[in-house]
């Protein structure tokens, strides 16, 4: 199981960022829509995730030996192999999260 | 030719002792005549699978045929609207449940064990069963058609349009249990196909020496698992409002016809990746054939495959940017939906960078040439797919013929276009003469050309502003000449494919001495094979091993590698580790017979019985049904009798596995994970139609069952925890017939269950909550429901256990079935646990 969350670490932070992200937001414009006002606060709330999520994102990009450890099981060319992966997922999941991030910028949030 | 080798290692003494290869052929032998149903070799079983998937494929096919003379001209009364409404439904609909998926299952079925060198997927029982049930299902689905039953939702059948008071009669419950049930045997595919990949690999076929199919097939059965059952709860949601009333969708009452369209999409748009990955798979094991060079960017592809995977769970809600969402969610999936063309687009260089970078020049054959109609077609649709990404632009162009034209250039493009570059490629590997290279070449062209004629013009009318699902149209708007051409065109597609059914009958023999590796292609499929597929089970040391060791063939053909006879006397193949593929033991697995077979025809006839709401014999049907599962369970679970056996160069592995390292457990923790997808869209829909419509919710003030008897329900969850874990200490041994402690541990743990649930919906009854009155009731109730159905099948496998114990069949080593049922059972109680907690929680934290 380590191996499996160490490999898909990005793509798993990548789900709970738009999880968080657009299930909170939701709720919080339909609440927003019954009280006639927009939940301006919670864009800083979600900027904030957003940094967040990039920084957890970033790790097994900046600190891939600290993730080896979860792969220590498997033997070298192997570890390379899932290393390898593992890096790519996350480099993707941090070109993903950082998009989603950008909107928040740009458009009105409800 | 790839980097990563070791030295080959051929295993046991050649020549092997005579009648070894005849003992294998009487103990692998497919039934023949009116026995072949009970046949569960997975290339007889497979080979089934994908004709009746081409049937669909041929049928629905015709359907379209007769949509594109009615659309040839304007105001045509060709067909009437109501049978067209029916026509487009039940076309996309077998399209895409009938045709897609199966197909793709079908070529798992058929090709992973050959890839693997495996003798037969670690469930063949199971194969045959969904399959069986898949066709059963499917003939009927499709038959309502004939006789104006089928349904004309369309294909994604939206609420409000279905319910009863727009759609009564029984048309719209065919498509909804229908197809609840074939998904329901595409889950057991799926778990099918993750244990074949994770386990049945052959030694030294580590994570980075996979085929990429086997990964693509890996992570198209992982989406299986987590999108599936959305749909299957969807599905489930609608029948019941049409049944009983309980408002889901019915805006008046709390519901909200939305929540379909979350259920359905989260589902419908990883389906696209369910279709496209494995297509992709095997257009990645077809390229390098080809450009006679190991494939570029091998762990690149393995990082598109799983990025496309799981970004694909993010995009659902860019098929409802006009359903009024908010703007900044709009943004999120818009986003989402420009970011999964990065990893598409991943794969498309490294097949055009292996192209470039083969050794010869790049062969045109019938499969390349398809290969290449695929990668035209499909970016053109991946384009239009960025462009319809694109919130403003999809306001302008939903629900038009753009549309239809971009998910056919996605669908054909990235699923049909490499599925018959696959027949043509294959074919060799079960046929004893290829298919033909001239019909391969007009079937073809035929069918490129044909294609983009037919769907091209589309992408125009819709832009003019054609709607999609209209009958007829009026003349006079720009629309006339452009729909005549996309007549024409879908006719010279459906002669490409007349020319490949020409093709597939005048050579297509399915033979045990098939004409083989004629590509000289790397993979282990092509080795020498037979019924028992290959001789023994090669040690792997490479990504193409054909091509690294020579000799290979040979060896494997002669015998040299592992498992080269029937040491147990049986069916039997090899289960490695998942990560490092070293040998753990040797699976015993079942041959033909009947009972799976019956199993899926009376639960395809309980489904059935269902939708024209003939109840007891339903019921009948049901019980059959489990009789028949129960027959079929009932020889397997061996136990360790026949102790270790030798499978080549003195290694000794045993014959039973239990606990987490037996496939069974692995299949279990698969099958929870199906459970638990599915109880997580029930708590989304929860939540979602609380948002939609809080003042059905108990509000401030308002009264509230008491604590107590949930409390009870809860403590009744630990008590049936406690049974099964007390039962698992009181297994007997083996010599020992003091089965009563622990028969007794189960039978409480499973009457514990039962009446916890019992409880739970008592509580509301009495407190005076209908389901029918608002979408909270029926929200508080489908959670009983869902416990309900986890339960029964807790008390079903907690019964067959019992009676295993009392006929001696399970013990303290043999205990695979009580392994399975304790584990449902941990999970049941985890389960109705999260739902106290939320039935009785939640309203008590927004009051």
């Amino acid at each position: 199981m380590g191996i499996v969350f160490a490999v898909l670490f990005g793509p798993l932070v990548w789900a709970v960022h738009l999880m968080v992200l657009y299930g909170a937001h939701a709720s919080a414009c339909a609440a927003a829509a019954s009280v006639d006002g927009t939940p301006r606060p919670l864009i800083a709330l979600f900027a904030l995730a957003t940094a967040i999520a990039l920084l957890l994102v970033s790790l097994p990009l900046a600190l891939p030996k600290r993730f080896a450890g979860f792969l220590s099981r498997a033997p070298d060319e192997e570890n390379r192999f899932l290393l390898s992966l593992m890096r790519w997922l996350a480099g993707l999941s941090v070109v993903a999260v950082a998009a989603n991030g950008m909107a928040l910028l740009i458009v009105p949030p409800c | 030719m790839s980097a990563m080798t070791e030295p080959a290692r051929p295993i046991n003494p050649t020549p092997r002792p005579p009648g070894e290869e005849a003992e294998l052929l009487r103990i692998w032998a497919t039934p023949r005549g009116w026995r072949l149903p009970s046949a569960v070799n997975n290339t007889v079983i497979g080979l089934i699978y994908l004709g009746a998937a081409l049937l669909f494929f041929v049928l629905a096919g015709i359907l379209a045929l007769l949509m594109r003379l009615q659309l040839a001209q304007p105001d045509g009364a060709f067909i009437g609207q109501e049978l067209y409404n029916q026509m487009f439904t039940v076309h996309g609909t077998t399209m895409m449940f009938l045709f897609a998926v199966p197909a793709m299952e079908a070529l798992g079925v058929m090709l992973l064990p050959q890839m693997l060198a495996a003798r037969d997927l670690p469930f063949p029982r199971l194969s045959a069963f969904a399959i069986w049930a898949y066709i059963i299902g499917g003939l009927v689905f499709f038959s309502t058609i004939f006789y104006d039953l089928a349904p004309a939702g369309g294909w994604f059948m939206y609420p409000p349009l279905t319910l009863t008071e727009y759609q009564p009669g029984d048309n719209a419950d065919f498509w909804l249990l229908g197809i609840g049930f074939i998904e329901i045997s595409a889950i057991a595919g799926a778990v099918e196909i993750v244990i074949g990949v994770l386990r049945t690999r052959p030694p030294g076929m580590t994570l980075s020496r996979m085929p990429i199919f086997a990964w693509s097939m890996l992570i198209f059965a992982a989406m299986i698992v987590f999108a599936f059952p959305a749909v299957i709860l969807a599905t489930m949601l609608l029948e019941i409002e049409r049944a009983f009333g309980w408002p889901f969708f019915t805006a008046a009452r709390g519901g909200d016809a939305l929540l379909w369209q979350h259920l359905f999409w989260f589902f419908g748009h990883p389906e696209v990746y369910i279709i496209f990955l494995p297509a992709a798979g095997l257009v990645s094991m077809m390229v390098p054939t080809f450009a006679r060079t190991p494939l570029v960017g091998y762990r690149l592809i393995v990082v598109a495959l799983i990025a496309t995977g799981f970004f694909s769970f993010g995009l659902w809600v860019h098929h409802m940017f006009t359903t009024g969402i908010p703007g900044l969610s709009l943004a999120f999936f818009s986003a989402a939906s420009m970011a999964v063309a990065v990893p598409s687009g991943i794969q498309v260089f490294s097949w055009i960078a292996t192209m470039a970078a083969g050794r010869a020049r790049w062969q045109i054959t019938t499969p390349s040439l398809f290969i290449l109609g695929f990668l035209f077609i499909f970016v053109v649709g991946g384009l239009t797919g960025v462009m319809v990404a694109m919130v403003p632009f999809d306001f302008q162009v939903h629900d038009t013929h753009f549309v239809v034209a971009h998910l056919h250039y996605v669908l054909v493009g990235g699923m049909v276009f490499p599925l018959f570059a696959t027949f043509y490629y294959w074919a060799p590997m079960l046929s004893r003469r290829p298919l033909s290279e001239r019909l391969g070449r007009w079937s073809f062209g035929l069918m490129f050309t044909g294609f983009n004629v037919a769907f091209f013009p589309m992408h125009i009318t819709g832009l003019a502003g054609m709607p999609r699902r209209v009958w007829t149209y009026p003349t006079g708007l720009g629309w006339d000449t452009l729909n005549l051409v996309s007549t024409i065109g879908s006719f010279v597609l459906a002669a490409g494919v007349l020319v490949f059914l020409v093709d597939l009958a005048r050579n297509f023999r399915p033979s045990g001495k098939p004409a083989g590796n004629i590509w000289r292609a790397a993979t282990l499929e092509w080795l020498p094979s037979d019924v028992y597929a290959a001789r023994s089970i090669p040690h792997v040391t490479s990504r193409d091993p054909l091509w690294d060791q020579p000799s290979l063939a040979d060896e494997v053909a002669a015998g040299a590698h592992y498992l080269p006879d029937a040491p147990t006397g049986g069916r039997e193949t090899l289960v490695t580790s998942a990560l490092e593929a070293k040998p753990q033991y040797v699976l015993q697995m079942p041959g033909a017979g009947w009972p799976q077979v019956l199993a899926a025809v009376f639960t395809a006839a309980c489904f059935l019985l269902l939708t024209v709401k003939a109840v007891l014999p339903a019921v009948a049907c049901a019980v059959l049904a489990i009789v028949f599962v129960v027959a079929w369970l009932w020889p397997l679970d061996p136990g360790p009798a026949r102790g270790q056996v030798e499978i080549g160069a003195g290694i000794r592995l045993p014959t039973y596995m239990t606990g987490p390292r037996s496939h069974g457990w692995w299949a279990m923790i698969v099958l929870m994970l199906v459970a638990a997808s599915l109880y997580l869209s029930y708590v989304f829909s929860y939540l979602y139609l609380w948002t939609v419509s809080p003042d059905v919710w108990p509000s401030r003030g308002a009264s509230l069952p008491g604590l107590d008897r949930p409390l009870l329900s809860a403590a009744l969850c630990v008590i049936a925890v406690v049974a099964f874990a007390a039962a698992d200490r009181w297994l007997p041994s083996a010599d020992s017939r003091a089965l009563l402690p622990s028969a007794l541990g189960v039978l409480v743990g499973c009457a514990a269950l039962a009446a916890a649930v019992a409880v739970e919906i008592l509580l509301h009854w009495q407190d005076g909550l209908r389901p029918q009155a608002t979408a909270y009731g029926a929200m508080v109730y489908l959670a009983g429901v869902l416990a309900a159905q986890v339960v029964a099948a807790v008390v079903l496998m907690g019964l067959f256990t019992v009676a295993r114990l009392v006929a001696g069949r399970a013990d303290r080593e043999r205990r695979n079935s009580f392994d399975h049922t304790a584990l449902l059972a941990y999970y049941a109680a985890a389960q109705t646990a999260l739902g106290l907690a939320l039935v009785h929680g939640f309203p008590r934290l927004i009051r």
